[in-house]
């Protein structure tokens, strides 16, 4: 299991679009990831999950990763978040 | 309920006073159903019927529209909470629960519309509200029936949300106008509104629990506002308002094709100030000699529109197609101060702040985004840009010269670019700022503000601010004559060109183009006239 720290860095902060390609990342890998931000813990698989943070930008989000595949998924995860979605920072 | 107005967004103007018909298809569904037994089972395959029927919708309009990556992406994401396990696992439990299907959904929507809300920020209302259309979608998918237009003549439609379709129908069937608890003043749900003459407003916050069938509802289409149940006194008012009203409208109309000249045989000119598309059939409306002044921040609806392109040229594009062949000026994102304030850290003088073009220029994504939007909608050669903010030449020469460089990549001609007159400094520079600029606007609020340092939105000091001032219309004089002597359009906006006396006293002073909003054109013109 890993567990790691990331921070929202785009301006518009986790909305609908960042939530989706999280989800489409996720779903990808056999592991299983839980977030948590402010006592409030999801399914990282789920849509309806990531959108309930609605994580603005500066927020930080706790993650766990637990499976197979949990480095790849985690490193690839940094990196989304470290782009800012591909969005302007 | 008595006399309880509420407000929403002016959406269609005019004023109409009837009887409320409440036109909620999912609820009137849901009384059908009651009557019939409830089994969980044929509850949960509704659900389930109802879920896949919209997957495939999702699926063929995202293959529909897989080349435009902005509707792709919202559709998929729809189709990702159609398709996430949380729903379909939550729904089930609540059915179980002995909840017949509709119900799960609206408890689904509602526990977790109360969950974002819980995390606030400043988008949850717009996720909120995309989240409530697939709301709607689920329900009236399930529910499958044609709607019912009979009982709609001569009444006030109070309803949830109205589509283009059900617009037509409803007027076709002789409502007198509506009010709706969701939608936005860029619809295509409000032109059609518009274009039919029925008042309207959206937007009306718990409208369905607010008004029954039967209670007295009166549409003020200008203000946005409901009023349901008006006492005497009101319905009086209101009354007088709707005769004078149309009256008023209809005096008017008379000035629509009036030019005026001024004691020198110089043609006073009427440009329109946009803020949204209300603004723009207004001032095909009226009439006016072009827009001077389109206010881009005010067209943004949602912070992610600041960074799209595409849909930033549908609406620019849009406003320079309906006007041509007038021309449109379009002011560069005035972000900052009492506008939309995009600055992390809090200013204690935003006035005097990170405003227009300060910002632009430090957050070059957004002034590129912008300015390629706005440069492929100037294609047909009606489209100017205008510089908000100004205090140094040398913002106008990097402005000219990015302008220049994306109108050359695009391979379109350059579109001629104007200054903002609206701090002193910018007057003062004016013989050195007017040979970067094409044309010149002086944005007179702002410069008035700033000229006597007394704060516009402060009452305080409001009787600093003085529309005729003898030094402050000397200022705008010497501007006039730096135009004038460089052969260049200088345009005046403010509130000072929309009261009929400070108007007059310009006009006196050989100012002749003016910007005001687009409603208030005909009364200035039939005021000069006199």
């Amino acid at each position: 299991m890993i567990e790691f720290e990331v921070s929202v860095v785009n301006r518009a902060g986790l909305h609908t679009r960042p939530a989706a390609t999280l989800v489409k990342l996720t779903s990808k890998y056999k592991s299983e990831i839980f977030i948590e931000k402010d006592g409030m813990r999801i399914n990282g698989k789920s849509i309806i999950g990531v959108m309930t943070l609605a994580a603005e930008m500066g927020s930080t989000l706790n993650f766990e990763v637990n499976g197979v595949d949990e480095n790849e998924m985690a490193l690839e995860i940094k990196e989304l978040f470290k782009s800012g979605f591909g969005e302007p920072l | 309920m008595v006399n309880h107005r509420i407000n929403g967004i002016a959406i269609s103007k005019g004023i109409v006073i009837g009887k409320a018909k409440l036109l909620d298809f999912d609820k009137d569904q849901k009384q059908l159903r009651d009557i019939k037994t409830y089994d969980a089972d044929v509850e949960k395959a509704k659900f389930m019927i109802a879920k896949i029927a919209l997957i495939n919708d999702s699926k063929r309009i995202i293959e529909k529209y897989k080349h435009k990556e902005k509707i792709k992406t919202i559709i998929e994401s729809e189709l990702m909470f159609l398709q996430d396990e949380e729903l379909t696992y939550r729904i089930y439990e609540l059915i179980s629960e002995g909840n017949r299907c509709e119900q799960a959904i609206e408890s689904f929507f509602s526990e977790y519309i109360s969950l974002v809300s819980l995390n606030d920020n400043n988008l949850s209302k717009v996720k909120i509200n995309d989240i409530q259309f697939l709301k709607h979608k689920l329900i009236q998918e399930i529910n499958d029936v044609e709607n019912d237009y009979s009982g709609v003549n001569d009444k006030i439609i109070i309803t949830s949300l109205l589509d283009t379709d059900e617009i037509l129908k409803i007027h076709e069937n002789g409502a007198l106008g509506f009010a709706t608890e969701f939608g936005s003043n860029l619809s295509h749900s409000s032109i059609i509104s518009r274009s039919l003459n029925i008042p309207a407003v959206f937007g009306v916050n718990q409208l369905l629990g607010l008004v029954k069938d039967e209670d007295e509802i009166i549409i003020d289409g200008f203000l946005g506002e409901i009023i349901i149940n008006p006492d005497e006194k009101t319905r009086f008012l209101y009354q007088e308002k709707k005769q004078l009203a149309d009256e008023e409208i209809k005096s008017y109309l008379d000035y629509k094709e009036v030019h005026i000249k001024n004691d020198f045989g110089g043609k006073i000119r009427f440009y329109s100030n946009i803020n949204n598309i209300i603004d723009l059939e207004n001032t095909l409306i009226n009439n006016a000699d072009g827009v001077g002044l389109v206010r881009t921040e005010n067209l943004v609806n949602e912070i992610e529109e600041i960074f799209d392109q595409d849909i930033q040229f549908e609406i620019y594009n849009r406003i320079a197609e309906s006007i041509y062949p007038k021309t449109v000026t379009f002011r560069l994102f005035d972000f900052g101060y009492d506008k939309l304030n995009l600055n992390d850290e809090k200013e204690n003088n935003p006035a005097l702040g990170l405003r227009g073009i300060r910002y632009l220029l430090k957050n070059k994504h957004i002034l590129e985004t912008q300015l390629i939007a706005l440069i492929k909608s100037s294609v047909n050669g009606n489209v100017k840009i205008l510089i908000p903010m100004v205090t140094q030449k040398e913002e106008v020469i990097e402005l000219n010269k990015l302008i220049s460089k994306v109108s050359k990549e695009l391979d379109i001609q350059i579109p001629k670019v104007g200054t903002m007159i609206e701090t002193p400094a910018a007057a003062a520079l004016i013989k050195q700022i007017i040979k970067e600029s094409d044309f010149i606007s002086i944005g007179t609020n702002d410069l008035m503000q700033y000229y006597f340092a007394a704060d516009r939105n402060n009452d305080h000091v409001k009787e600093y601010l003085n529309y005729q001032d003898k030094s402050f219309i000397k200022l705008l004089t010497k501007i006039n004559k730096v135009c004038k002597k460089n052969n260049k359009e200088l345009i005046i906006c403010g509130q000072i060109a929309s009261e009929e006396d400070s108007l007059i006293h310009l006009v006196n002073n050989g100012f002749q183009n003016f910007s005001v909003i687009p409603t208030r054109i005909l009364f200035l013109k039939k005021k000069l006239l006199k």
